[in-house]
């Protein structure tokens, strides 16, 4: 088996997990934990719970890796195990509340320039529409849409019933629909 | 707007990690991450040390831990290759709880049915249901762990799904043949659950193309348990299940879903991607 280090890429390392090798488990792990600790903080306030979150994705990624295809960027691949694992800890152990977030309204102007380089590439001005929606249909759509969440998924992750977060759902849907149009 | 140019500085990333951001610029931040190794690097000095340490240490432990690793060296050593055996050894219906359940009320029927030959109904309706519920609870995004990751795979997806169903439906089929031979009344009669069996399994596979998992073998736990009913409630037989019109029937059932489930193969695939 060849060495597995710091110069190694994802995909090579998560190959030589699959293999079953710890060495380059823990070299995923280094180069991936702080990113997925401080994304998955921004989902849930308690420290104990996303600690609890990141052990087992990577026993996940451990006992999955022969699943990556070599499609798409490992680091999505990761992050799509990460969010599950959070969702099935909600599942355990429902979160008080999800924070809705409004920070720092005062830098809006500068960060929507921003916004508009980042995601404009992709998905129009999405970025701006997003900004448009009340803050509750905004964090249905980052769920759903962006998170990749079903949306039972999504209703356990924001502590929501189903159904409001298929309403929610389908009127975001209608409203970024008029904005990209 | 051409090729992406954009990256975090260091104090935007450290803003971000605070949560000192707006949702929509976090969306943006998120998305960037994905794709870009460098902005990833800038979130190192936001989590602690210690912190990582002290979770990688965790991660070991589990790793380490020899657990299922049974099943998985016995499927591994059966021809099945490493990653499906680890994740057929994490299917919620193999752990420990659903197969002493399934254990333990085949034990029941099977006591009742040596003191009382009317028990016999009880294990004649309990010895089909109990494959076809592990088969449902065995996949489907409610009870599965790994199921974002089989998701993501869909031509392995059938495959992990066959694996998973011959080790699950072995599990409970074991136990219901062995208790067999102690049973009351002739061979034939003691074996009258096999065909049933296999009726409800593959039936719960093949309306699965259509239906949740869990609501096909409901529906089809109903309608075996209302046939096993009746027989010994109209025609007083608690050997009912066994009589050439039941197993007949269980015959066609078993070949017609057999067909349905070999013409939308397909579609099971996309039922361990549906989305609820
Ligand atoms: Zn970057």
């Amino acid at each position: 088996m060849l060495d597995m280090d710091e110069s190694s890429t994802d995909g090579e390392l998560l190959a030589a997990v699959a293999d079953g090798s710890a060495v380059a488990l823990e070299v995923l792990y280094r180069r991936h934990a702080s990113w997925l600790v401080v994304r998955l903080a921004r989902r849930c306030a308690d420290p104990a719970v996303v600690d609890e979150v990141i052990q087992d994705t990577f026993v996940s990624v451990w006992k999955s890796a022969g699943r990556y295809t070599g499609q798409g960027d490992v680091a999505a691949w990761v992050w799509a195990i990460a969010i599950h694992r959070l969702v099935d800890a909600f599942r355990r152990r429902p979160p008080a509340a999800y924070p809705l977030d409004e920070f720092a309204p005062q830098l809006t102007t500068l960060e929507s320039a921003e916004d508009r380089v980042l995601l404009g590439i992709e998905h129009g001005d999405l970025a701006g529409a997003l900004g448009r929606l009340s803050p509750e249909l905004r964090t249905v759509v980052q769920a759903t849409v962006l998170d990749g969440l079903t949306t039972r998924e999504a209703a356990r992750l924001l502590g929501l019933p189903a159904g409001t977060v298929k309403t929610r759902m389908m009127r975001a849907r209608r409203a970024l629909r008029k904005e990209l149009a | 707007m051409t090729n992406e140019v954009w990256h975090l500085d260091g104090e935007l990333a450290g803003r971000y990690a605070d949560g000192r951001v707006t949702s929509v610029l976090a969306t943006s931040v998120e998305q960037h991450l994905l794709r870009c190794e460098t902005c990833r690097r800038l979130m190192q000095p936001s989590v602690r040390t210690d912190r990582l340490d002290h979770i990688w240490d965790e991660i070991v432990e589990r790793v380490e831990a020899p657990g299922t690793s049974l099943l998985e060296r016995l499927l591994h050593w059966c021809g099945v290759d490493e990653a499906t055996a680890r994740l057929v050894a994490v299917t919620p219906s193999l752990r420990g709880a659903w197969l002493t359940g399934t254990t333990v009320v085949l034990l029941l029927a099977f006591l009742a049915a040596q003191t009382a030959p009317q028990a016999m109904s009880a294990f004649l309706l309990l010895a089909p249901v109990l494959p076809a519920a592990g088969v449902a609870l065995s996949f489907g995004p409610a009870s599965d762990p790994a199921h974002e990751i089989v998701a993501s795979t869909p031509h392995s997806a059938v495959h992990l799904l066959a694996v998973r169903t011959a080790v699950v439906v072995s599990s409970s089929f074991v136990p219901a043949a062995l208790a067999s031979p102690f049973l009351p009344g002739s061979a034939w009669a003691a074996m009258a659950w096999l065909a049933p069996a296999l009726a409800m399994t593959v039936g719960t596979l093949a309306l699965s193309t259509r239906l949740a998992p869990h609501v096909a073998a409901s529906g089809l736990t109903i309608l075996w348990a209302s046939v096993v009913v009746q027989g010994f409630v109209r025609h007083h037989d608690p050997f009912f299940a066994a009589t050439p019109s039941v197993q007949l029937a269980s015959v066609a059932a078993l070949v017609v879903s057999a067909a349905v489930l070999l013409v939308q193969r397909r579609d099971l695939a996309e039922v361990l991607r549906r989305v609820s």
